[in-house]
């Protein structure tokens, strides 16, 4: 009976990530993705286990390498989990179905949990092979050492499991009871990611500051970080004691949060959630033209949906985190040319290059928003269809509402720019009009995707915008172009034109590139909008 | 108000509605009849400008739905059975949107939005996320929708699905009042009994085909509305 809940659970997750009306070769696109950047972070796991290998065990610090080890998988599983196992655990749709058949709810609970498990597993399996394949080179080859790591491992996804599972329940409280989930909920998505860039980006100098200060850390992990001491220890020095009580600091709280589970589950599941509740007060009622109205929808679709704006807006953060980091290295722009230094950027005179194309890449992000936009009416296109207003009113203001997310941060991250790298007036301008024609014919290339390329039965929204087709082939046409234009520069344009002049030139064929595109909206795509079967 | 001239649409090569043509006059309730599957919602929803057709015309109060869209549609409502709404949207930010596709004036737009949520008991949750109503909850703002603009043709797909006897008593009255005021109704049911009591005229769709229609005392004759619709079923 679990193994058939659990089963079926994974059948509909794994359906909603490559099932569908997906083609073969968009399910064979997304298995590689995911194999490419799986492969990745075990390349880059590896590197750092084998490089403090060494010194670790010079300072006697042996088991700071596996509880580091520890940590880091705990750490990618918790963040990676978080809102994953409140959907699965508290939101799942078919938690009634299931109450109401003959199913002990012990048997539901574990089932979601272990699902959790699973993937919990998958994000921690990277860690896993590159502590392996850092201990076979660092350490050599010990099956007992290698089979205690395996445990471990065991240990700290139940471990990350309950931790989840009671910071999900929390996290669904304190929903509950706040009036402004939608932005509380964006605010937490946005610093645990920012939480979870940070320590990846940084991940060199944060191992080479933790191999230069081993022994610091180490005594403070050993006075605040029982379980990864206790789990370091008893690996490194097979100190079985010590493995047992790594091992009973994961065991105890999972064991403690599965019976409270097990008692209060239904009683969470079936209660009637509630928001704290927004009074109506009349008089508040603004009147708008259709096209506004559209627009205002658009937008408010956007800053409605904590998890679309996540996908989309931090294009826009990152510009302007970017663009604050070099404006804080002005004067020493060569820090910043030793942090590019890996993405072939040598000099500060090619810093104007690389800032160029990581606003246009960024851009490119943000307008593939309306790449979704016609999924996202999904069962709703009837309202569409049946108010009094022009097609193309529509599909302007899904053209158009990328912009008010793109616009203002390209702005503020290239005006920012332009005056950290003194920049003459006219690259200045060209630096600010590039991301943001990229940005326009972005959203309107995207869309045009989108009225060929739809999706109306998803069940699950975030299906709609991140794994259908239309923001699949968005994403891809996007990565293209910037390469394109990238490769143009460096291989064949740098050996005649300046940077400033290429970039105008991309920037006015983009700006008639977008003109061009919307013309084709207002026409052949207002026929196909008339067409979309639902 | 309602004009369907030899309305075919085909699906691949099936065709979901075959050649039908019925007339609704002002004032005329006229319920559409027909197993699952018959053709109901696809007529209803080719009347409504939702799906484009492949034969026949429609007009709505003289306009041809193909050549004014905007037009027709200014005249009239639909309700669709299932109430798939904004959920990101505040019930009473979707009726103002409503009402801004529509061009109602502010004035009117909130004496009946304030006058309708009454009416239907959902005043009080105006203000909170559709997607925190209940399902009789969508239900009724969906009609507060279709109300807003007094439509001269309201069209509805299975309206009383899903509605509390109060709400679906209500919704018989506005609908009386609208075919008062020199409108009209179209509605599909597969409710029979409240078909007998509500409709001025009924259609009975079978397969694509309309089988039969009329007023309800020609269609039912002595027996009853469910006789005549089973009868003509086998």
């Amino acid at each position: 009976m679990t193994l058939t809940l659990i089963k079926l659970k994974i059948k509909m997750i794994l359906n909603n990530i490559f099932g569908g009306s997906k083609s073969g070769l968009q399910k064979g696109l997304m298995i590689f993705a995911f194999l490419y950047f799986g492969i990745a972070f075990v390349v880059i796991f590896a590197g750092i286990f084998v490089i403090i290998s060494e010194p670790y065990e010079a300072l006697g610090l042996k088991w700071l390498y596996y509880g580091l080890s520890g940590a880091l998988a705990f750490g990618l599983c918790f963040i990676g989990s978080i809102f994953t196992a409140k959907n699965h655990l508290f939101d799942s749709k078919d938690n009634e179905l299931l109450l109401s058949m003959p199913i002990p709810q012990s048997k539901i609970l574990i089932s979601r949990l272990i699902t959790i498990m699973i993937f919990n597993a998958l994000s921690a399996v990277t860690v896993y092979i590159g502590t392996v394949i850092g201990t076979v080179i660092g350490y050599g080859f010990d099956i007992i050492t290698l089979l205690l790591l395996t445990v471990s491992y065991m240990i700290i996804i139940l471990f990350s499991t309950a931790l989840t599972a009671v910071f999900s329940f929390a996290l669904a409280w304190i929903g509950s009871k706040i009036k402004f989930k939608k932005i509380a909920t964006l605010l937490v998505t946005f610093t645990l990611f920012f939480l979870y860039m940070a320590v990846m980006l940084n991940m060199n100098s944060v191992m080479e500051s933790i191999a230069d200060n081993g022994s610091a850390i180490g005594e403070v992990i050993k006075t605040y970080g029982a379980p990864m001491y206790l789990m370091g220890k008893g690996i490194a020095d097979l100190d079985m004691p010590a493995f047992l009580g790594f091992f009973l600091w994961a065991a105890i709280p999972f064991a403690i949060v599965y019976i409270l589970l097990v008692k209060t589950y239904y009683r969470i599941i079936t209660t009637k959630k509630s928001s704290a509740k927004v009074k109506y007060k009349e008089g508040n009622l603004n009147v708008k033209s259709g096209f506004a109205a559209l627009f205002h929808k658009e937008v408010g679709r956007v800053f409605g949906t904590p998890m679309l704006l996540f996908n989309y807006g931090t294009g826009t953060l990152f510009m302007i985190i970017g663009a604050v980091y070099l404006l804080i290295k002005k004067d020493s722009l060569e820090d910043v040319v030793s942090l590019l230094s890996v993405y072939g950027v040598h000099s500060t005179a090619l810093l104007g290059r690389a800032a160029a194309f990581f606003l246009g890449f960024m851009s490119m992000t943000v307008g593939s928003l309306a790449a979704s936009s016609i999924n996202l009416e999904g069962r709703t296109l009837w309202i569409l269809r049946t108010v009094p207003v022009d097609e193309r009113s529509i599909l302007k203001a899904k053209g158009f509402a990328p912009l008010v997310i793109g616009i203002p941060g390209v702005l503020i991250a290239s005006a920012m720019t332009w005056y950290a790298l003194s920049l003459d007036l006219l690259t200045g301008i060209i630096m600010i009009a590039f991301p943001m024609s990229l940005v326009i014919i972005s959203s309107f290339s995207s869309l045009l995707i989108n009225l060929y390329h739809y999706k109306f039965d998803w069940v699950n929204e975030s299906y709609a915008y991140k794994q259908a087709a239309a923001p699949m082939i968005s994403s891809f046409a996007g990565m293209g172009y910037m390469a394109t234009f990238l490769l143009l520069y460096i291989f064949i344009f740098s050996h005649f034109i300046n940077l400033g002049t290429y970039l105008a030139v991309f920037t006015g064929l983009q700006l008639i590139g977008a003109i061009v595109l919307l013309r084709v909206l207002m026409t052949t795509g207002v026929k196909q909008f008339r067409r979309l079967k639902f | 108000m309602l004009k369907i001239c030899n309305l075919t649409k085909l699906y691949g090569d099936i065709k979901a509605v075959d050649n039908l043509s019925l007339e609704i006059a002002p004032g005329e309730i006229y319920g559409f009849i027909g197993h699952n599957g018959a053709g109901k919602t696809t007529t209803i929803k080719a009347c409504c400008g939702i799906h484009q057709f492949d034969e026949g015309e429609i007009f709505v109060n003289g306009k041809s739905i193909k050549d004014d869209p905007i037009g027709c549609k200014r005249d009239m409502a639909y309700l669709p059975d299932n109430p798939d709404l904004y959920e990101f949207l505040s019930g009473v930010k979707y009726l103002n949107f409503i009402s801004d596709m529509y061009g109602i004036p502010k004035k009117e737009r909130e004496e009946r939005i304030n006058r309708y949520a009454k009416e239907f008991e959902i005043y009080e949750d105006l203000a909170q996320p559709i997607s925190s109503y209940s399902h009789g909850m969508k239900q009724k703002l969906a009609i507060i929708s279709a109300l807003i603009h007094k439509p001269k043709l309201l069209i509805m797909d299975e309206p009383f699905v899903g509605l509390d006897p109060i709400a679906s008593h209500k919704i018989k009255t506005i609908m009386r009042d609208i075919c008062n005021e020199g409108g009209a109704i179209f509605f599909s049911t597969h409710v029979l009994e409240v078909a007998e009591k509500l409709c001025d005229k009924v259609a009975i769709i079978k397969k694509g085909k309309l089988v039969t229609m009329g007023t309800m005392d020609e269609v039912k004759g002595d027996t009853s509305l469910e006789s005549v619709f089973l009868e003509l079923g086998e």
